[in-house]
């Protein structure tokens, strides 16, 4: 009972300070419609990645494949220029629309392109791609895929060609362009209906749908928003709980009947109920604003969700316990959000990253968080699968709760 | 102005929208003296003491400070004060050393003549051997002596000390007041602010009472005292009907007032000698009983009740 | 003189803080180390996971092909040891094994060879679709399986295309294709592919020509992130520092040093212009270290020295500016390191310091970075790092600047409006 009055002062104290209630609810629904924007889709946006095509070989057969190629792209979209839109300085300009990323990458279609091509000689496309960033290596990857489906498009047509002459001689040059292009044509509509397809089935639930150049859309980047932001939130706490020591509130409190540890339990239990309150919060603004199925599993997801706060709220008493100042309470909980985050997968996933830093990722509770909650979201699986990060997040509670006593001063 | 006037506060008023904080002092603080400011907390002192040192702009009224307008050279004006502040102002994170340096600095004290005139102020204030301690380490008396030692940098002409003995020990309180008198004897004026009675009358050659915003009366002690004419203050503790002894007294002749409290009756008699057995005599007719007796001879405290009808420290 | 001596005295205080030193430069190094150490920092060669596949091969061989079948090859060409640094590949008895295996995550990525794949390699009326069953929340290790299998099944669908388009064209002049010429085309066009997978697979393209945007130092692609989180965390902590820094005037005015400094014969300007100044040495003292490690350690390339100059000068007082404006409005130091905190990481995150590292951004982002001032510092930044010239620099510089001027006039302003009674 004691503890729970305690529990309870405290977060009176929370909520009657205007700046802390502001800071409590405000702030996650704020940051996670800031963060949803950029993840947000405009129906009449082309979301592909432009990439500017300059075809200096005009009549050229090979030219209007390619355009037509890069048309078919899941991944980009040609945008047409002319000659005369670049100046004289054409390759420079390209240069500056390509560094400013007003263009992913840029292609030039040298003149004569296509005759060369066809008499067996092998002209070079000019790409300007900067191949350091992702949207350049996905520009590139894209624009190497449409030249290597050209030059198998020109492989075939020349097949064809060689077969027709073994069996019979064409009349003309014309007769045997028409031949050529026609191989061509077939072709490329060939590719867009092959006989043989790849497809893809994501297991659990697929409407968390990757965005281009992006690391999986929102779905995937919510569930480390929410870790990173559930641990920045316990300042709260940890700033009563250091008001309490200064004032000498904490040590008068060890002058009645109540025990050490009750003290400490009634702080956990409030930094429980702030921690657990913002990862509710942000799990509503992600499922209302930005469609984020955290609620497919209640049992599962109020699990997860507690055991994520128990951690967090150990850790919180643990920044108390070792903080003298409010700025220290600042920088701990600012420090394990930006480490713990990191190298839990919640800013870039683990497994893009090095084997040795993923092992290591994944010995922290952080990454069991996320790993948890994606379970539930992009996996669509049920309360078996939060088993073992629950339990994980448990063990690293009472592990945190343990040192936090240990170190707990009462003055 | 007079060759002999440190400080001239003309008219001085304050006033924070409907609240007028110091309503039209006026005052001289003649060189060389000590000048004390009197009043309860909640006065004016404090206001009147940021105005004098040119942190709060007065609504109307001036201060010259060596002859320089506070208002219209401050430079000059502030060149001349050492303000010793009410509450501690510090750098916590520096040690006293430091403090006193960076502070020298800002009145205009560099290089040598700085460190010199450090070294001598850490002799006065007894802090040499703490100096390179950080000032957050010092107990409370001690940061007040750091917090003097400040003022004391630039060997000013005016010292001003804005409550100095505040929430601090008897034996730190007693070396202030000491090192106060010891730096008057050394030519410095001092204009000292503050609620306690006793520092006053001890230290000040000259007292101003101030009293929610307004001076009530300014003058050596001496010349307060006669403000109550000499009259003695004598305290009863009794138990009883004390209104209905106090209705009583106030018709006995040489008891000038009569002021009840609780259990406590306040009168200001003319000899206490003579009028204490009528008032024994009274208080067995009204089958009140007097369990204590206190006697004092006229002081500012009885001169503050004579004013203002409440006491200093309510 | 005084105006130093005020700078120096807060410099010492703020060097004498380990809070201030961690903010100003543990935790943006932090920032960058971190992923600098998972994208290989922490090794010397390969260091990629393998992806975990799961393969059921359900193909069927035709009967007049013997025992042949396509999906035989895929299976082989999977466990080839050159793809062994990528893949774990076991094979599964049956579909249901293989994609419960991707559901109970002991594997990343089911493929599942359909049944009639051979089939739909010699009979043109076929068709047959591999499916790649993965886990959705495994990002890199299925994008390359897949990868790996388009590039298979595009050089097994060229071949038959290849067969397809001759043979039909041949029969439409009335003439036919027999078996022995179309496996003839087929395995001209399977060599050509190789040649061309070859060629992709030692990093050149046959048929391009690469230019890079700008002439600028070359960065180790797999670092390629490193650039700009380390930026934007460098912004972001910038614009704290520079907060925290402002927060030390209202800290001085509440211990009543900041009175006792203007009872002092020093001019009030001198006193705000040393405050000012500290903070904004502060900065530069920050972003210098910051820069200087970043391109010694991490490789970071920043810009020309006089991109770098410009930009760092806009950022520190853009960051020094709103700095300034924030204490001004903050009425005690009480909490206000949650309000600190609070502001600077909602302008920071809507001015896109979070996201340095995504492209393709929606306009209405890019939009609403522009409306703080951490958008602009980034975007100064920014066209320094990609090797902009310094025409296009000096827009954002100077626009920086002046909505610094603006910061510091309002907060100026509002400041001196506290300390004026």
């Amino acid at each position: 009972m004691r503890i729970l009055s305690l529990a309870i002062k405290d977060l009176l104290q929370i909520g009657r300070d205007k700046k802390s209630a502001l800071f409590l609810l405000l702030m996650p629904i704020l940051f996670t419609w800031i963060f949803g924007l950029v993840f947000s889709t405009d129906a009449k946006r082309d979301p592909r990645l432009p990439v500017g095509l300059l075809n200096l070989d005009v009549q050229g057969v090979l030219s209007v494949s390619f355009t037509s190629l890069l048309e078919q792209s899941a991944t980009v979209r040609p945008v047409i220029l002319q000659e005369n839109q670049l100046g004289d300085t054409l390759v420079i300009e390209l240069q500056k629309r390509v560094r400013t990323e007003a263009l992913a990458a840029a292609v030039i279609i040298p003149a004569g392109f296509s005759e060369q091509t066809m008499r067996g000689e092998q002209p070079l496309l000019t790409v300007i791609v900067d191949k350091n960033l992702p949207v350049g290596q996905a520009a590139d990857q894209s624009v190497q895929w449409a030249t290597t489906r050209l030059l198998g498009a020109v492989e075939i047509a020349q097949l064809s060609v060689v077969s027709r002459e073994k069996n019979r001689s064409f009349t003309d040059e014309a007769e045997r362009q028409a031949y050529i292009i026609s191989a061509m044509e077939r072709t490329i509509a060939a590719w867009d209906n092959p006989r043989l397809t790849v497809v893809l089935e994501a297991a659990g639930d697929a409407s968390a749908a990757a965005t281009p150049g992006l690391p999986g859309g929102y779905a995937q980047s919510s569930a480390g928003m929410l870790v990173l932001f559930a641990i920045f939130g316990l300042v709260l706490s940890g700033y009563v709980l250091l008001a309490e020591r200064r004032a000498g509130v904490l040590q008068r409190m060890l002058t009645t009947t109540m025990t050490r540890v009750e003290i400490i339990a009634g702080h956990t239990l409030a930094m429980f109920v702030v921690a657990w309150t913002q990862i509710l919060l942000l799990m509503a603004s992600g499922q209302v604003f930005f469609g984020v199925n955290y609620w497919r599993d209640p049992v599962a997801v109020l699990m997860m969700s507690a055991a994520l706060a128990l951690w967090i709220a150990s850790l919180g008493l643990f920044i108390s316990a070792i903080s003298r100042q409010e700025n220290h309470v600042v920088l701990y909980a600012l420090g394990s959000m930006l480490v713990l985050g990191l190298m839990g997968g919640a800013i870039f996933p683990l497994d893009i990253t090095g084997k040795t830093f993923a092992a290591i990722g994944h010995l922290l509770p952080s990454a069991w968080a996320i790993d948890g909650f994606q379970s539930i979201i992009l996996r669509g699986a049920g309360i078996e699968s939060t088993l073992l990060p629950a339990g994980i997040l448990i063990f690293y509670a009472i592990a945190f709760f343990g040192l936090a006593v240990w170190r707990f001063r009462f003055e | 102005m007079n060759n002999h006037i440190a400080i001239q506060v003309q008219d001085l008023r304050k006033s924070y929208g409907e609240v007028q904080a110091v309503q039209g002092m006026s005052f001289d603080v003649p060189k060389g003296e000590i000048f004390g400011l009197l009043g309860p907390n909640g006065a004016g002192k404090s206001t009147t003491i940021s105005m004098l040192s040119g942190l709060v702009k007065p609504t109307t009224g001036d201060v010259l400070v060596m002859g320089h307008s506070i208002l219209r050279e401050p430079l000059q004006a502030k060149s001349a004060l050492g303000i010793v502040p009410q509450d501690i102002a510090l750098y916590e994170d520096l040690s006293a050393r430091e403090n006193l340096m960076f502070w020298g600095t800002m009145y205009n004290l560099f290089g040598k003549a700085l460190s010199k005139r450090v070294d001598e102020v850490l002799q006065i204030i007894g802090l040499t051997e703490r100096q390179k301690h950080k000032v957050g380490t010092f107990s409370g008396g001690m940061k007040r002596r750091v917090n003097i030692g400040v003022a004391l940098l630039h060997k000013p002409d005016i010292l001003i000390m804005d409550e100095p003995t505040v929430g601090i020990d008897p034996q730190s309180r007693r070396h202030i007041l000491d090192s106060v008198k010891e730096l008057n004897h050394a030519g410095m004026t001092v204009l000292y602010t503050t609620h306690y009675m006793e520092e006053v009358e001890e230290i000040a050659h000259h007292i101003v009472i101030v009293d929610q915003g307004k001076m009530v009366a300014s003058g050596t002690r001496a010349e307060l005292v006669k403000l109550v004419g000499g009259q003695d203050r004598v305290d009863l503790r009794v138990v009883g009907d004390a209104e209905r002894l106090a209705q009583s007294y106030k018709a006995l002749g040489g008891v000038a007032t009569v002021q009840v409290k609780d259990d406590l009756l306040s009168l200001m008699v003319e000899d206490s000698n003579a009028v204490l057995p009528h008032m024994f005599e009274m208080a067995g007719r009204t089958s009140t009983r007097i369990t204590s007796v206190e006697i004092q001879e006229p002081n500012l405290e009885a001169v503050f009740l004579h004013l203002t009808g409440r006491t200093l420290r309510e | 003189m005084k105006v130093l001596k005020i700078i120096i005295k807060d410099m010492v205080r703020t060097f004498n803080s380990m809070f201030v030193l961690a903010f100003m430069l543990v935790l943006p190094l932090l920032q960058a180390g971190i992923p600098y150490l998972a994208f290989g920092g922490l090794s010397t060669g390969l260091d990629i996971q393998k992806t975990r596949v799961q393969v059921v091969n359900l193909d069927q061989p035709v009967a007049q092909y013997g025992d042949f079948t396509t999906g035989q090859l895929l299976v082989e060409f999977l466990q080839d040891e050159r793809l062994a640094n990528l893949l774990d590949v076991t094979d599964a008895p049956d579909e249901a094994s293989a994609r419960a295996a991707v559901e109970a995550r002991t594997a990343g990525v089911a493929v599942i060879v359909p049944a009639e794949l051979t089939a739909s390699v010699f009979d043109p009326e076929k068709t047959a679709a591999l499916v790649l069953f993965k886990d959705p929340a495994l990002t890199l290790g299925p994008a390359v399986v897949e990868g790996i299998i388009i590039g298979f099944t595009d050089g097994l669908a060229g071949s038959l295309t290849a067969a397809d388009i001759v043979s039909a064209q041949l029969t439409e002049q009335g003439m036919t294709l027999d078996e022995t010429a179309r496996q003839d085309i087929m395995r001209r066009y399977g060599e050509w592919a190789n040649t061309v997978g070859e060629s992709l697979s030692s990093g050149k393209h046959p048929a391009i020509e690469y230019l890079p945007p700008a002439d600028e130092t070359e960065a180790n692609p797999g670092l390629a992130l490193i650039g700009p989180l380390m930026l934007g965390m460098m912004v972001f902590f910038t614009f704290f520092i520079g907060a925290i820094q402002a927060l030390t005037i209202l800290h001085e005015y509440e211990q009543g040093t900041l009175m006792r400094l203007f009872s002092t014969p020093t001019r009030p300007m001198t006193i705000l212009a040393g405050k000012y100044l500290g903070v904004v040495i502060a900065l530069e003292i920050q972003v210098i270290v910051l820069i200087v490690v970043g391109a010694l350690v991490f490789g970071i390339y920043w810009g020309s020295l006089a991109q770098i100059i410009l930009a760092s000068i806009a950022l520190i007082v853009i960051a020094s500016g709103f700095g300034i404006l924030v204490i001004a409005f903050l009425k005690s130091t009480r909490q206000a390191f949650l309000v600190i905190g609070g502001i600077v990481i909602l302008t920071s995150t809507a001015g896109g310091t979070m996201t340095t590292t995504f492209s393709n951004l929606p306009p209405i982002f890019t939009t609403i970075n522009l409306l703080t001032p951490q958008g602009w510092a980034l975007r100064t930044w920014e066209v320094a790092m990609r090797g902009g010239s310094l025409g296009e620099l000096i827009i954002p510089f100077l626009v920086t600047l002046a909505i610094a001027q603006i910061l510091y006039l309002i907060g100026g302003i509002q400041m001196r409006r506290r300390f004026e009674q």
